[in-house]
Formats: C-alpha cells, sequence, structure tokens
C-alpha cells in the first residue's frame, strides 16, 4: 500500500515596497516550482485571507492550513505570514526570516523591490535552499 | 486640493497575473511617489498601519484573478472603492499574454508598461479631476417650481437650467454645462439602479446618448440637451445611483461637457417656465 504524505504548505509575507517581500516571493517560487515541486504548495496570502467567502473564497486554503505543516517566510518584523495563519488556520509549523539571512549574505542585498538583479536572485536561492531543508525535516517526519 | 491617491494591489503569488499587480503598483510609485502603496498583507494584520493614510484616500484596487482579493479586502475593511483595475482585461485589451515564469517575460514587462501608463492617463487623471473639480461644484440657492400629483413630487428649476423634450436638463456653468436627468424622468423611471458613465473626451453631438441607466423598470437613455465634449462624469453614480432620484438636479448630475455651440443648441431647449409647463401637460396628459 502506498502511502502519499500531504505537501508542506509555502506562505510568502509577499510585502510591497521591501525587497523583502520581494526576496520571500521569488524564494517561495523558486521552493515550489524548482527545488521541491513535489512536496510543497504555494499558499497564496491574499486568497488565503479572502478565504471565508464561500463563492471562488480561498476556503480550501484555510482548511489546509489547518490540517497541515506550513512554512512561512518572513520579510519584515510584522510577520504579516505567521499571524494570518494563526489567525485563519493553526499557527505556523515553521518560520524562515528573511532578514536574517540577508545578515550573512549582505553583498547580495539588492537595492529595488521592483528589480532585485542578479545579486538579488543568488539571495532569494539561498533563501530558498533554506526553506527546501526545513521542507525535507517537515516533510520527513510526517 | 485633491485627495490622496493609495494603490491596492492583491498582490497574488499563485497566479501570473497576481504577480502583475505587485510589478504595475512598484512601477506606479516609481514614478510617482506621491501615491501611496498599499501592502495588502500588512494591511489585513495591522490595519492601524494605514489609518492615516487611507483617511480621505481615493483607492485604486488592482485585481489579477477572478477571486478579486484585493477588492474584497478593500469591502471587508469598509474602504470606498474609487477605481478597480482587473488584469484579465488588461491582457486582453493590450492583447498581451505573460508567462509564467519567476521572472517577468517581454510580453509581462510590456503588460506592466501598458497597465502603469493607463493608470497615470486614465485612472489618476480622472480622480485627481474630478476631485478638483467636486470641491469647486456647488448648488447654492437653485429655486424650484414645484407640483404634486397623486403621491409624486414634481419640481423643475427656475432658473440656470434648460430642458429638451427628453426630459433631461443642462446646468450651463459659463463654457461648460452639467447634464442631468429631470424629476419627471426620474420618476417615471422608478429607483436607478445602475448606471453607465461615457467616457472622458467623448465628443458627443446634441441629442446623442450621454449615459445608460437601469432601473427597476427599464433601461434608459441620458439624452445630452447639448453638443460638445464630456470632461468629467459623476463617479459618486456608481456607488450611490439613487442621487438620480432623490436629488436629480444637483448631486445627480451626470456629466460635465465643455459646450461646443450653446446659442445654436438653446435652439431646441426650453428654460426652466417652459419646460414646467411642459412637464404639467404631460402629467395632465398621462392622468
Amino acid at each position: 500500500m502506498i502511502s502519499v504524505k500531504p505537501k508542506i504548505g509555502i506562505i510568502a509575507c509577499s510585502g510591497e515596497k521591501l525587497v523583502e517581500g520581494t526576496l520571500t516571493r521569488v524564494a517561495t517560487r523558486i521552493v515550489v516550482e524548482k527545488l521541491r515541486p513535489f512536496t510543497t504548495t504555494i499558499i497564496c496570502q491574499p486568497l488565503f485571507m479572502a478565504g471565508d467567502i464561500n463563492h471562488k473564497g480561498g476556503g480550501s486554503e484555510r482548511e489546509f492550513a489547518k490540517k497541515h505543516k506550513t512554512i512561512t517566510i518572513e520579510g519584515c518584523d510584522e510577520e504579516c505570514g505567521k499571524v494570518a495563519v494563526e489567525r485563519y488556520s493553526a499557527p505556523a509549523t515553521a518560520t524562515i526570516y528573511v532578514k536574517e539571512i540577508m545578515k550573512q549574505h549582505p553583498e547580495f542585498i539588492p537595492n529595488s523591490p521592483q528589480d532585485i538583479g542578479d545579486d538579488g536572485m543568488k539571495l532569494a536561492e539561498i533563501i530558498a535552499q533554506e526553506v527546501a531543508k526545513k521542507v525535507d525535516e517537515l516533510y520527513k517526519s510526517q | 486640493m485633491s485627495k490622496k491617491i493609495c494603490l491596492l494591489p492583491c498582490n497574488g503569488l499563485d497566479k501570473a497575473l497576481g504577480v502583475i499587480t505587485r510589478e504595475v503598483s512598484l512601477k506606479v510609485i516609481e514614478k510617482d511617489s506621491s501615491i501611496d502603496l498599499i501592502c495588502p498583507v500588512l494591511y489585513n494584520t495591522n490595519e492601524k498601519k494605514y489609518d492615516e493614510i487611507l483617511k480621505d484616500a481615493q483607492i485604486i484596487v488592482i485585481d489579477g484573478c477572478s477571486t478579486r482579493c484585493a477588492a474584497k479586502l478593500a469591502d471587508m475593511k469598509g474602504q470606498k472603492i474609487s477605481k478597480r483595475i482587473f488584469i484579465p482585461d488588461m491582457t486582453k485589451k493590450f492583447q498581451l499574454r505573460p508567462g509564467k515564469k519567476l521572472v517577468l517575460d517581454i510580453d509581462g514587462e510590456k503588460l506592466v508598461e501598458k497597465i502603469a501608463e493607463e493608470i497615470f492617463t486614465e485612472f489618476i487623471t480622472e480622480l485627481t479631476t474630478v476631485t478638483e473639480k467636486k470641491e469647486e461644484r456647488k448648488f447654492v440657492g437653485v429655486e424650484y417650481f414645484e407640483i404634486t400629483v397623486d403621491k409624486y413630487h414634481f419640481r423643475v428649476p427656475k432658473e440656470g437650467y434648460y430642458f429638451n423634450e427628453n426630459d433631461c436638463w443642462a446646468k450651463i456653468e459659463g463654457k461648460t454645462a452639467l447634464v442631468g436627468i429631470t424629476d419627471y424622468f426620474q420618476n417615471k423611471a422608478g429607483d436607478v439602479i445602475f448606471v453607465d458613465l461615457p467616457t472622458i473626451e467623448t465628443k458627443i453631438e446634441q441629442f446623442d446618448e450621454v449615459a445608460d441607466f437601469e432601473s427597476v423598470k427599464a433601461l434608459l437613455q441620458l439624452i445630452s440637451p447639448v453638443s460638445g465634449n464630456i470632461i468629467d462624469v459623476n463617479n459618486e453614480l456608481e456607488n450611490s445611483p439613487e442621487f438620480l432620484n432623490c436629488d436629480a438636479y444637483e448631486q445627480g448630475w451626470v456629466a460635465e461637457i465643455e459646450l461646443a455651440d450653446l446659442e445654436e443648441d438653446k435652439e431646441l431647449l426650453m428654460d426652466g417656465p417652459t419646460y414646467f409647463e411642459y412637464m404639467k401637460r404631460k402629467i395632465v396628459e398621462e392622468n
């Protein structure tokens, strides 16, 4: 009998105006599309927020986050992903703080949230690797 | 002074067009830093952060998919939306199909540029103009002829307004005129539930259709008493079409027209006293 483990939900803070917001978005997509496509799924935070609306809402996102493991990727101290998941579903299983990773790689910090450039992409890859490690840990523990 | 303009994008991440909303917003504020960007996730989590910015602001929401998360968020927070941009409509309009990759492709970049440009040339210009004009626009001391027939009350302004036989009016203000529908028209139409406003900069001839209305009874048109160029519209009617019923001659104005030839137009119009008599005859004939 094949046992199918549920995917890990990834929630990016997606913050506006901040390079950290862009980095969380890019890193999330790198994880879900390239690094761990079979063990992760994106939870779109805006859709998640609009979740209790019956028609075309993100109710399924909220249900998923209630029942399954989630990782939030936070760009600033507001911790919007973490707050939203806890408010609408259940506490996030893990949280990655982008600012901490940025401190370790100051040479790659981009200037513009609109265009993070090649260095920003390198930083997003590094963040994505950190997230992927956490994904593996949580996925194996199921 | 104009009201503050804020952008509220959906900021979606799981669909390509959601990503476009964020890129468009960043592009717009890069060009004009007086425009504020509302981060939807932060607004949801900690709305107090935006209390001051959103006070009396005009909000443009930008949604990437039919879930319309940004519009829902604004509704949930009790905010009035001044303009709505729906990216799938824009892809059709500009015939551009962005891909789903991490980095925007050529179509994606073009689409961002086009939408940002449209926000400036259409939406922001319109919102700024409307705000400035509304602050100037006052209806002081309008005096009315009045008549009550059965349970219906009809008013006709005594001076300053001209009327056509289609029961629409033009209030002359120098080189421009506000246009709208008369009390008689709105009484016959019943409760107006939707107004389709014209596009600014549309040229119209006398007796052309300016706007369409949907009431509980019928679909109706405002037939222009004057010719010229539409320079402003009453966006308040989109949210409050009932102004056409409860205050047809003042808050219920529909559009402002830069006059082409008022003297010629007047040849086919009635002044207040004449229209009042004309309206009374119509009411008597109907009873």
